[in-house]
């Protein structure tokens, strides 16, 4: 009458979608905020375009190898940056919202495996950014200006974009795995906070890293970023491949495309492993000292 | 009986925490702090032993019940059986499977309903959506999954709430809806941390029937059930283990346990105007063994006292005047048998609602 449980890779992909699903209730729950993110992505648009309006011939020289345009140059660095920040928070908010929801445990009890865990809490915040990016790109297109190459090779940004969002996704286990290391529950970690300072100043995703100080510039080489923004750029905008515009595509007399994408594959080789690795720990160090338990 | 009888087997499990309290570690700076002192500076680290080399067995099919006041230790016990903690020192075997090496299957032999475990449903799917969801969570195919749920939302008196959120459900229907969850999962051990607590009565005796006659009774699932109501052990458990101090300190039926302690009489009196020191007055006469005070209402000085007694019938007459001359007014006296309280109180010397 009883029965044992087991998640086979069948189950494992049915959970995966139950998991998609309650997101997305969970997000349209409240009509409003949809509404208010929505107006928010607008805003943000709205600002960069008047910028590209007072700003953008001064930059001109700087975005030769991405198409010359700054309001393309800016709407497409902000959704780049969207995909990879989501990478970069989910594990984080996954975990957070599971501890805080008092989920946690639920999860941690059930017979689903640590990584089928984070990305089960963190795969919402992948759909819900799909869906911003979709909306960022028609605003973007319809009201703002936004000019995608004549030439764009989409497949070839899929892939740089992709590799990147897997070596963030390591960086974001590194900064989830803090929850459990050092309590990181006030909804920032060092890993991410640091990530974050240097994505805003050195990356590249509202103006072109070659306008900064070099010691600048080469803060911007320690994340992967810089160079995702800079290949997807290059491969949407139409721009020219040859022009070195990251202090690292000087040292090793490759092409930029290629420098950037040996770097990404490099970042996602140690990131990842160290990430998950990271992450099993802490969660074996809560489990050993109890300290990440609402249940008391 | 051999091992593959017991669904649950503890050998010297064993866990230690470190003795700051918990709501003291709050951000990461104050971690980054402790761990400078604690790796680098080595300063000494205290530590309290919550759960201390605990042994025992839970047979299959079997109602087990774990009692004891809060702070014994009993939920740290569940959550080492259920994988949640991390033993020190000791293992267990859970439906077979060593805790510590095989704790996927472990998690696949069990199910937990926690205490507060409301707060893990989420607020945005209906009863319905939220069941559903569990059923995922476990594995449960789809079409099982549907029967299931449309049989606990009859089973429970829950089918006109299936489209409401949980927020909405008043306190006895989201502990219905959690005890859904061990019906939708027909695991081999159900782990059940307090499960009726802040419960009212009509909602309580709901669920005890549920659990015991629904999952223990008729699906033969194993319950391991931690609680400080001594009457909810009495009435549901096979066995009861007595928990204290981190320890078990005694385990039989609810009957065995109280036959140990019935050496004579128990005389109870329900008393007002008891004065702090009428126990020890009581305790001196000839023929009273022990006395046991419990003050209900310290304004109006109306309490209880539990005289055991080698025979109640020869000190009657002397302790009745010794009550009243000592202020005290007797509301009412009379013989009564022991409960797992008594039980407590002897293997522990405290009560166990201190």
């Amino acid at each position: 009458m009883t029965e044992e449980l087991r998640m086979d890779r069948k189950a494992t992909l049915r959970a995966m979608w139950a998991f998609v699903k309650r997101d997305l209730k969970i997000w349209t729950y409240f009509k409003l905020n949809f509404l208010i993110e929505l107006a928010g992505i607008f805003s943000n648009l709205a600002i960069y375009a008047i910028i590209a309006l007072v700003a953008g011939e001064a930059v001109k020289s700087f975005l030769k190898p991405y198409g010359g345009e700054y309001v393309s140059y800016v709407i497409l660095g902000i959704i780049l940056n969207t995909i990879l920040s989501t990478s970069l928070a989910a594990p984080y908010w996954g975990t957070m919202e599971a501890f805080w929801s008092g989920r946690l445990e639920i999860l941690m009890i059930s017979p689903i495996s640590t990584p089928l865990f984070v990305t089960g809490t963190s795969i919402g915040g992948y759909v819900r950014t799909f869906i911003n990016v979709l909306i960022y790109l028609a605003l973007g297109l319809l009201f703002f200006g936004l000019r995608l190459g004549g030439t764009a090779d989409y497949a070839l940004a899929g892939f740089y974009i992709l590799i990147a969002a897997v070596a963030c996704t390591g960086l974001g286990l590194m900064g989830a795995s803090l929850i459990y290391f050092i309590d990181a529950r006030g909804g920032q970690d060092p890993i991410r906070w640091i990530v974050g300072i240097l994505v805003g100043l050195a990356s590249g995703v509202y103006y072109p890293l070659s306008i900064l100080p070099e010691w600048v510039q080469w803060l911007g080489c320690l994340i992967p970023h810089t160079y995702a923004l800079d290949a997807a750029r290059r491969a949407i905008l139409g721009g020219d491949f040859k022009n070195l515009t990251i202090p690292v595509h000087r040292l090793f007399g490759l092409t930029p495309l290629l420098t950037d994408i040996l770097m990404l594959i490099a970042f996602s080789v140690v990131t990842v492993p160290l990430g998950w690795w990271m992450y099993d720990r802490g969660v074996r160090k809560a489990k050993t000292d109890g300290r990440l338990s609402r249940w008391v | 009986m051999d091992s593959e009888s017991f669904v649950i087997q503890t050998f010297d499990l064993t866990k230690r925490f470190g003795a700051k309290p918990l709501e003291e570690w709050r951000g990461w700076t104050e971690q980054l702090t402790h761990l400078v002192k604690e790796k680098i500076l080595k300063k000494e680290k205290k530590e309290i032993t919550a759960v201390d080399h605990v042994n025992f067995k839970v047979k299959r099919g079997e109602f087990f019940g774990l009692l004891g006041p809060n702070g014994a230790g009993k939920t740290t016990l569940i959550k080492l059986l259920t994988c949640l903690l991390y033993p020190d020192d000791g293992t267990a075997l859970v439906n077979g499977f060593d805790m510590r090496k095989e704790r996927n299957e472990v998690r696949a032999s069990m199910n937990v309903i926690i205490s507060g475990g409301w707060l893990g449903f989420d607020f945005a799917l209906t009863v319905q959506q939220n069941l559903e969801f569990f059923a995922r969570l476990y594995g449960v195919p789809k079409k099982l999954a549907r029967e299931r749920i449309e049989e606990i939302l009859t089973i429970l008196d829950l089918k006109d709430k299936r489209t409401e959120v949980p927020l909405y459900l008043s306190s006895g229907m989201r502990q219905k809806l959690l005890l859904g969850k061990a019906f939708l999962v027909r695991a081999p051990v159900l782990f059940l941390d307090e499960p009726t607590i802040g419960l009212d009565p009509r909602a309580a005796y709901n669920v005890r029937d549920f659990v015991k006659n629904r999952l223990n009774k008729e699906y033969g699932i194993t319950v391991f059930m931690s609680t400080h109501y001594m009457e909810e052990a009495d009435l549901l458990c096979d066995r009861v283990a007595i928990m204290h101090e981190g320890r078990i300190v005694a385990v039989d039926t609810p009957e065995n346990l109280k036959l140990s302690v019935k050496k004579g009489d128990l005389v109870e009196l329900k008393v007002a105007n008891m004065t702090p020191d009428l126990a020890e007055r009581i305790r001196v006469l000839d023929g009273v063994d022990d006395v046991v005070a419990h003050m209900m209402d310290p304004v109006a000085g109306v309490g209880f006292l539990r005289v055991h007694a080698t025979n109640s019938r020869k000190i009657l007459a002397e302790l009745t005047q010794l009550v009243e001359k000592e202020g005290a007014e007797i509301k009412f006296i009379k013989n009564v048998d022991p409960t797992l309280e008594d039980v407590f109180i002897n293997f522990t010397g405290k009560r166990l609602r201190e």
